[in-house]
């Protein structure tokens, strides 16, 4: 095959290329891959329409199925509208053209895809297999995180946890193949064994079976297919010009039944098959992809040519203002780390004094605790192993309370009361909330990672710093280690 | 076999090196995880994964994937191309599902719905609470440990 047909039978379509961009918006904080952190300004406030872990380092949005799990997990606190509202607005405008035409997720299955191996045909099976992901959005998007919220006030986003792929591909990976973030694989163990593995059957899957995750498994999809039917966007069909041959139900290599149905994900390729031209995408009653029949009016290329130069611009603006020109990213590059230089939190260094309020009513000034050993630790509630993890150091600090000094910190942004959480389970170790603008975080060199731990020796200084979880039996024998 | 016949040989080639790639990658990681365990089992402050061992994994599993990435760039080059999973001839017939009564309506109503959750949320802190969900990572829930 010459250079010029294998570009024919290779090259990106539209559907592509508006993928490629998709992914990109979805990812604009290119900086975080550099330097194996994560975005941490307000626009992540608003969620992406795709599934896109807003732990990856790139993620300029928040994932809108994490956001409605832990929503659904803080039910008993405040109903989650505003996940809700989002979901809807993008469920009613676009519904699965989401899928189709903008979810990163649904790229790299396609790309996968693109392999040529033989492939496996959409069957009964398979039909019977797309219901599943509504059996995993009623168990692990909906009844377990609202469950575990209500009961145990216990955050615990199932889906994430147990399956997305989306979360090890772009969280954990993301961050384990920076060199920077090296100390992360302290923290590996069976979860992410577990989730490993399932990540790549479920790549392997989508090789030999198109979008494998999308069809069966994803529950953002089986939210936005209960939409398809009434989306602003999506394929139409023409009831007059339809002579039902089943050509495009044929074609597609979704599970639908209808165009347009609930598994549907509005790609459009049944337009170029239908004989009748009775299929186009359509925005309300705007065509945006319509059959080519030769008689409609194409747009003027000059019209083409603004729409993709807008295209552009509006992709370079939002590149340029996510890494460089974010005001809440820009303060606090500016914040400064640590005032004394001389100090560190790394192996073998001092930590910089500090002083925290407690809720109890006492003070916990650092260097008052010379001749202990210091236990830090920095939790959340909305940390699940942090939650966990806190009856270790509670046990720890009164079985060995003369010869330790623990502070166990919460990060200074939250809408819940740490102090009202812990008050629930009589916890007598020191608890205090971070200073403005998390000024112990920067001491002792904290991300947006949590559970981290610090261990200090009798002389101040660190002899353990790492952002994992920890059980009874390392916390012992951390502490033998520092007393020594 | 011809490998230029719409290849027969690739194909298969592909799908063994795909599938070889991702049991040698699961295994991998689960003798390092059992490996690791019993580690840590006799010693607590001993870490399952370390990036060293991890790395090596991977080193296992990079001829394989050199082979799988030639066998692809070989395949692009001959046009061999992916046969779709597209369902048999005689699969559907069937008339073109009726769009909804009052689709405008029902559209309006949602948007509405939507937007007016959209600002309760907002006023009710569920946006705060999303950006505070966003800008931490919860280890545990991206796989992490």
């Amino acid at each position: 095959m010459d250079k010029k047909n294998v570009w024919q039978a290779f090259r990106p379509t539209k559907r592509r290329l508006v993928q490629l961009y998709a992914a990109l918006l979805h990812n604009a904080y290119l900086r975080g891959f550099i330097e194996g952190k994560i975005y941490e300004g307000k626009a992540k406030a608003l969620c992406v329409p795709g599934l896109n872990c807003y732990s990856c380092p790139g993620a300029a949005g928040a994932c809108p199925l994490g956001s409605i799990q832990n929503a659904l997990a803080a039910t008993g606190h405040r109903a989650g509208w505003y996940v809700l509202g989002m979901i809807m607005l993008f469920g009613v405008v676009l519904g699965r053209t989401i899928c189709g035409w903008l979810c990163p997720m649904g790229l790299i299955q396609e790309l996968l895809h693109k392999i040529p191996v033989p492939k496996i045909r959409k069957s009964r099976v398979t039909r019977a297999l797309s219901w599943l992901k509504y059996g995993i959005l009623a168990v692990f998007v909906i009844a377990v995180p609202l469950c575990f919220g209500l009961a145990k006030d216990l955050p615990l986003p199932a889906f994430c946890k147990y399956i997305c792929p989306a979360g090890t591909l772009e969280g954990a990976g993301g961050h384990l193949v920076n060199p920077a973030n090296a100390s992360m694989y302290e923290m590996l163990g069976l979860i992410f064994t577990r989730k490993w593995v399932i990540m790549l059957a479920v790549g392997l899957a989508c090789v030999f079976c198109y979008r494998s995750f999308c069809r069966f498994l994803c529950p953002l999809g089986a939210i936005y297919g209960l939409f398809n039917r009434f989306s602003l966007v999506g394929v139409k069909t023409d009831a007059n010009r339809c002579n039902s041959c089943g050509a495009c139900v044929r074609h597609c290599e979704m599970d639908v039944k209808h165009v347009g149905d609930h598994e549907c994900i509005q790609c459009g390729k049944c337009i170029a098959v239908c004989s009748q031209g009775a299929i186009s995408l359509k925005a309300g009653k705007i065509t945006l992809k319509g059959p080519e029949t030769g008689a409609e009016k194409k747009p003027a290329k000059s019209r083409k040519t603004l729409f993709r130069a807008i295209a552009v611009a509006v992709l370079c603006l939002v590149l340029v203002w996510f890494n460089f020109l974010d005001p809440s990213i820009r303060q606090k590059e500016n914040t400064p780390a640590a005032s004394t230089a001389a100090v560190g939190y790394e192996v073998g260094e001092q930590l910089a004094d500090f002083t925290l309020a407690c809720y109890d009513g006492s003070e916990f000034h650092l260097a008052d605790t010379r001749g202990k050993v210091v236990f830090i630790n920095r939790w959340a509630t909305w940390c699940t192993p942090c939650i966990a993890e806190l009856p270790y150091f509670n046990d720890l600090y009164e079985a060995h309370q003369d010869d330790i000094a623990m502070i166990v910190i919460h990060p200074e942004m939250t809408l819940e009361d740490p102090a009202e959480f812990l008050a629930k389970y009589g916890y007598s170790m020191p608890c205090a909330t971070d200073g403005e603008g998390d000024p112990v975080k920067e001491i002792v060199g904290g991300t947006a990672t949590l559970p981290q731990t610090i261990v200090l020796n009798r002389w101040g200084e660190v002899v353990y710093n790492s952002v994992s979880s920890v059980t009874p039996e390392k916390l012992e024998a951390l502490y033998a280690e520092a007393a020594k | 076999m011809n490998l230029t016949d719409k290849g027969k040989i690739l194909p298969i080639l592909l799908a063994v090196c795909c599938i070889a790639l991702a049991v040698i990658l699961a295994a991998g990681a689960i003798v390092l995880y059992v490996d690791g365990a019993a580690r840590r089992a006799e010693n607590p402050l001993e870490s399952i994964y370390t990036a060293e061992k991890a790395g090596q994994v991977m080193k296992a599993a990079l001829p394989l994937f050199l082979v799988l990435l030639c066998a692809l760039v070989v395949s692009i080059a001959l046009g061999v191309k992916p046969k779709t999973g597209k369902a048999s001839k005689n699969a559907v017939r069937m008339k073109p599902q009726a769009e909804p009564k009052h689709v405008n309506t029902i559209r309006t109503v949602v948007i509405i719905a939507a937007v007016i959750l959209i600002i309760a949320g907002i006023l009710n802190g569920g946006a705060l609470d999303v950006l505070v969900k966003a800008i931490n990572i919860c280890t545990e829930c991206v796989g992490l440990g």
